[in-house]
């Protein structure tokens, strides 16, 4: 029995979106009843950001954002949001969080949440490239793609090639530069992401794969994008999807060990004790199912190691994550789904259909260990496979699961 | 005394994204062509709360939510 929970007296929770809000919720759940505050850097009051880019962009009219948490709800929790106060300092000395507009907020127990943005590029006249994160990213790339006809994206991560997916279905032009010849393989896999690459190829998405971007100038309406190839690309609007970097900078010189993100334990704690750190910011030194040191910039882990880092503070327990990252992607009427991480060796199985169906099932794996399962459109049969990557269980138990589905007839190997 | 409990899906928010069919699949579908996603039972069980609370966290829409069946 801990009771932790009694000597807190005042949790401040960094960071206003999916994961430092999850936190908010794991504390309660854990038995805190004491304040929590919430600062947000951003005026809006949380969104589900993930739909800016899977579906808004389709939509018509003015963007509708689905509200994360309600003003009742967090009324109901006791949770105090504090919306455009954007931290700027952490004092471990004194337990204070330093905000831009002076304020000296103070804890016992912090939690950083403070996420992600995205990187950008600037042009040679040092103007930084449109990105898509908020609400104010999707305005700008809606208005350019209705203005201009044409949108050139440089980076075919995630969101890249849901944009190039959702504009090239509505008459956009678009044009995709990447510097790996296969977008995504990392995420979906070499068979998976060769089938991806050939759907935005037959629906007109002009590929300039394997070249990379060596400067940009012009603005909007006349850019001139100069390729490692030696080739100029121009273009009217660009949108940058390079990945993303973590909110970690208003942490330099706090004492928190920092490495491109809070540097965190299995539990969720930073160096510095009362110090804790989750989602997209968190850098988690160890996994069961992870390599070491990872960061994990997907929506529901945001959500299951913020409640989970706000359970241990509230309980002072240090029970280690083991949540297994999972994404979701819609392209052109297609819905991919994954868990796990593939790894550069990993053998691809399909034991559902095959690459050219409509559906199928793919796991990746080697020396006898699960590493991830991707489907598409298979979304009924995730669960079995789930599970044993949540148990860090072996390629044979997956086997014994897609049998049990009596699901595996003639197996097609694919190697990657 | 049923430990029963009702789920409900808020159809205006629902993206149909299907994440809650990945942890439920006897609960949820998202079937092909459907803007949302349904229900294939709309009561779960008392050992299912588990899975059903983390459902319900998971959702970017916020569209799931349970009510106690009335007796």
């Amino acid at each position: 029995m801990t009771t932790k929970a009694d000597s807190l007296e005042n949790v401040v929770i960094v960071g206003a979106s999916a994961a430092g809000l999850s936190a908010a919720d794991g504390l309660r759940e854990g038995g805190y009843d004491g304040p929590i505050i919430i600062l947000g850097d951003e005026r809006h009051e949380p969104y589900d950001r993930p739909t800016l880019s899977k579906k808004l962009l389709a939509s018509q009219g003015e963007p509708q954002l689905h509200a994360l948490r309600t003003r009742e709800r967090l009324e109901a929790a006791d949770v105090t949001l504090l919306l455009g106060h954007r931290a700027v300092g952490l004092d471990v000395d004194r337990h204070y969080v330093v905000t831009e507009n002076g304020d000296a907020v103070p804890w016992d127990a912090v939690i950083v949440a403070t996420g992600s943005r995205p990187r950008t590029l600037v042009t040679t006249e040092a103007e930084p490239l449109p990105v898509l994160r908020t609400p104010a990213d999707l305005h700008v790339l809606r208005e350019a793609a209705a203005r201009y006809g044409h949108v050139t994206l440089i980076g075919a991560g995630l969101i890249g090639l849901e944009v190039a997916a959702s504009l090239s279905g509505h008459q956009v032009e678009v044009t995709l530069i990447n510097d790996l010849d296969l977008p995504l393989r990392n995420v979906l896999g070499a068979p998976v992401a060769e089938e991806v690459r050939e759907l935005h190829s037959r629906h007109g998405v002009d590929l300039l794969l394997g070249v990379s971007v060596e400067s940009v100038s012009g603005g909007p309406g006349s850019y001139s994008v100069q390729l490692s190839n030696g080739s100029t690309h121009r273009t009217s609007f660009i949108l940058v999807g390079i990945g993303v970097d973590a909110n970690d900078e208003w942490l330099d010189g706090s004492g928190l060990a920092l490495d491109e993100g809070v540097v965190v334990d299995a539990a969720g704690r930073a160096n510095v004790p009362g110090v804790w750190a989750a989602g997209d910011v968190a850098r988690l030194l160890s996994h069961p199912s992870l390599p070491a040191s990872t960061r994990v910039e997907h929506w529901t882990h945001a959500i299951e190691h913020g409640r989970h880092v706000g359970l241990n503070a509230a309980r002072g327990t240090s029970v280690p994550y083991a949540g297994v990252p999972y994404f979701w992607t819609e392209q052109y009427g297609r819905r991919f789904h994954g868990y796990g991480r593939i790894r550069p060796d990993d053998t691809a199985l399909f034991v559902e259909g095959s690459l050219g169906d409509e559906e199928y099932l793919v796991l990746y794996g080697s020396d006898d260990e699960l590493h991830a399962v991707v489907s598409c459109g298979c979304v009924r049969s995730l669960r079995g496979y789930r599970k044993v990557l949540e148990r860090n269980g072996s390629w044979r138990e997956a086997l014994d699961v897609a049998r049990h589905t009596n699901l595996v007839g003639d197996v097609a190997l694919h190697t990657n | 005394m049923s430990d029963q409990v009702e789920v409900l899906i808020d159809t205006k928010l629902c993206n149909a994204y299907g994440v809650c069919v990945t942890i439920m699949p006897d609960v949820f579908d998202t079937p092909a062509g459907s803007p949302v996603a349904v229900l294939l039972r709309d009561r779960v069980e008392a050992h299912e709360r588990d899975d059903l609370d983390e459902a319900i966290r998971a959702c970017p829409a916020q569209a799931l939510a349970t009510r106690e069946p009335p007796s």
